[in-house]
């Protein structure tokens, strides 16, 4: 387990002495400041627009991190041939893998609580105050980027950085559509669209589990099956994802 | 697995790995017929030309890559158990590690993943940075090492865990005199504390000072594996006899060539009493006699030219 926490710190720390990072933290910056200016342009909305949009924001910039974290963890790894002198140690393809996940999450962990305590700070600047369902929101965030890093360390175990961004980029798209689409599948009525819509529901994850941003809003009650459910959801899928990269990277030849 | 087997530190039998490529996924082969054994506390040296499959040999013993066919044991077991791996160091070819950490948090990385604790750890990282003379740069970041200094602290996360067995992948490439000799001093103390050494070169010169055991891989295909005195030995067959000879002197067998006014004749040992014989008969002067032992260039030679004959 020791040798499991070293590479999750090593992973973290190559993760925030990495630069692209930080423009795309610079990014959640402006859109916070846009979304502040666009709140006093409207009246009586007194910070709500500042957390519509910088939770939207948050959760996207967030994605997109995890993707580029979770892919290049994975795939600097294998094409700057650094994880040669690691797997050499006593340390089994499993781990390895356990250890760049915890990294990640530890990572995308820190950075939603940089992202989330700006948006708050702003958003309360603004008049709304924080909220435990903000607080929510953005704790189920970390279980979605926890989720999209595992699918982003799933493909770049297999495949190159460009297709397994790629993928997980689509992954992320419909893991976000599937809901509707199944919904949209059961309405057509016919046989073939509605099993092929709830295969594609099933087999991709339901991102929509996690989101909480509508609860956060307007501060409306939490349902606690709903984050009962999103949080066996997440880490289930999770594990099965983890799982499924650790037997394909043990098949792998590092040549 | 017997326990004879488990003392052997490297045991490889019928080895071969192909390599799918390309679209169409041929497969090549980059190793053929790797079969050797290095005996504990040896200094065994792995020598073969650019492409001999040396480094592709290194990876299957440290299961980054698996066999296609043939049976790969270390300390007796299967190199891609971790368990195994704990008695093993090694050092990659290229120096190629997390250059965003600095040399103490890259030792200490390397500590944690050997499962070294407490104060024996502490002790141990100071240790290394002593032995590979590297202390003083704890605290400077990889990526501004230059490649000896790389391949230096390489050499200390290889040693870290004071594994039984050193595997090093081309350990002298790159470095300057001075350097290379300190790699070979390291080699040669590792074996002197009963540790087992095992390294690859292309450079005979390298192993020819340090080995006691060679094996020659020869296009994927392992030609001969003994001890270095052993591989020589019967084959030191040339004499060369340097003499000043009489005005149209001819040397009844051997290969002739004049130079500075003397008389440089190469022939088979077994033919140099009759030669002298008949050189002193004829008048001339004996300046020297040199037997030619072979060297492992030369050994090294006939292999490939052999191959390549066959082939
Ligand atoms: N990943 C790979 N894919 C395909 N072929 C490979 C791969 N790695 C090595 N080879 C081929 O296998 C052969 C042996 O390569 P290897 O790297 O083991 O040689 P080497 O003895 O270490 O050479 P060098 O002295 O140059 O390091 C070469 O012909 C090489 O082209
Ligand atoms: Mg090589």
């Amino acid at each position: 387990m020791n040798h499991v926490l070293a590479i999750a710190r090593v992973t973290y720390r190559e993760a925030v002495r990495n630069r692209v990072l930080y423009s795309l933290l610079f990014f959640v910056v402006v859109l916070l400041l846009v979304s502040g200016v666009l709140d006093s342009m409207t009246t009586g909305q007194n910070g709500r627009v500042v957390l519509d949009l910088g939770l939207a924001g948050v959760q996207l910039f967030g994605a997109l991190i995890a993707m580029f974290l979770g892919v290049s963890a994975m795939s600097r790894e294998v094409a700057r041939k650094t994880l040669y002198v690691v797997l050499a140690k006593p340390v089994g393809r499993t781990g390895f893998l356990l250890g760049k996940f915890l990294g990640l999450l530890a990572t995308l962990g820190v950075l939603l609580a940089a992202m989330g305590g700006c948006l708050l700070l702003v958003a309360a600047v603004f008049g709304a105050a924080p909220s435990g369902q903000a607080l929510l929101a953005l704790a189920m965030m970390w279980l979605e980027l926890g989720l999209i890093g595992a699918v982003a360390l799933l493909f770049a175990v297999f495949t190159g950085p460009f297709l397994s961004g790629m993928f997980t980029l689509g992954v992320f798209c419909i893991g976000h559509l599937t809901p509707g689409l199944k919904a949209l599948g059961r309405e057509s009525g016919d046989a073939f669209i509605v099993a092929l819509t709830q295969g594609v529901y099933y087999l991709f994850p339901n991102l929509d589990v996690f989101d909480f941003k509508t609860e956060a809003l307007y501060r409306l009650p939490v349902s606690a099956s709903g984050v009962g459910l999103a949080l066996v959801y997440g880490v289930a899928y999770t594990g099965a994802l983890l799982a499924l990269a650790a037997l394909l990277f043990k098949r792998r030849d590092f040549r | 697995m017997n326990t004879m087997e488990g003392t052997v530190p490297i045991h490889m039998e019928g080895v071969g790995k192909a390599f799918r490529q390309g679209f169409w996924m041929h497969a090549r082969e980059a190793v053929r017929d790797v079969s050797f054994s290095v005996p504990e506390g040896s200094l065994f040296g792995y020598l073969g030309h650019n492409g001999a499959g040396k480094t592709t040999t290194i990876k299957m013993l440290l299961g980054l890559i698996a066999p296609s066919r043939g049976q790969v044991r270390v300390w007796g077991g299967s190199p891609a158990d971790p368990v195994v791996r704990r008695r093993v160091g090694y050092l990659p070819e290229q120096p190629y590690f997390y250059d965003y950490l600095t040399a103490r948090e890259f030792l200490d990385f390397h500590a944690d993943l050997c499962g070294l604790t407490g104060d024996s750890r502490r002790r141990r990282i100071a240790l290394m940075f002593d032995w590979v003379d590297l202390a003083g740069a704890e605290d400077v970041a990889l990526n501004r090492f230059s490649k000896g200094m790389l391949q230096r602290i390489g050499l200390a996360q290889a040693l870290i865990g004071d594994p039984e067995l050193v595997i090093l992948d081309e350990p002298m490439s790159g470095l300057d005199p001075a350097g290379r000799k300190r790699v070979r001093d390291i080699m040669v103390e590792l074996k002197a504390r009963g540790r087992t050494v095992f390294f690859s070169t292309h450079v005979l010169a390298d192993a020819e000072t340090v080995c006691d055991q060679v094996a020659i891989l020869v296009q994927g295909r392992v030609r001969s594996v003994g001890p270095l005195t052993e591989l020589l030995k019967p084959k030191v067959t040339e004499v060369e006899i340097v003499a000043q000879a009489p005005d149209g002197y001819q040397a009844p067998q051997g290969r002739v060539v004049h130079r500075d006014g003397r008389l440089h004749l190469t022939l088979a040992e077994a033919d140099s009493g009759p030669a002298l014989r008949h050189l002193l008969d004829a008048g001339g002067r004996v300046l020297s006699v040199t037997p030619h032992r072979e060297t492992l260039e030369t050994l090294f030679m006939n292999e490939l030219t052999a191959v390549e004959r066959a082939g």
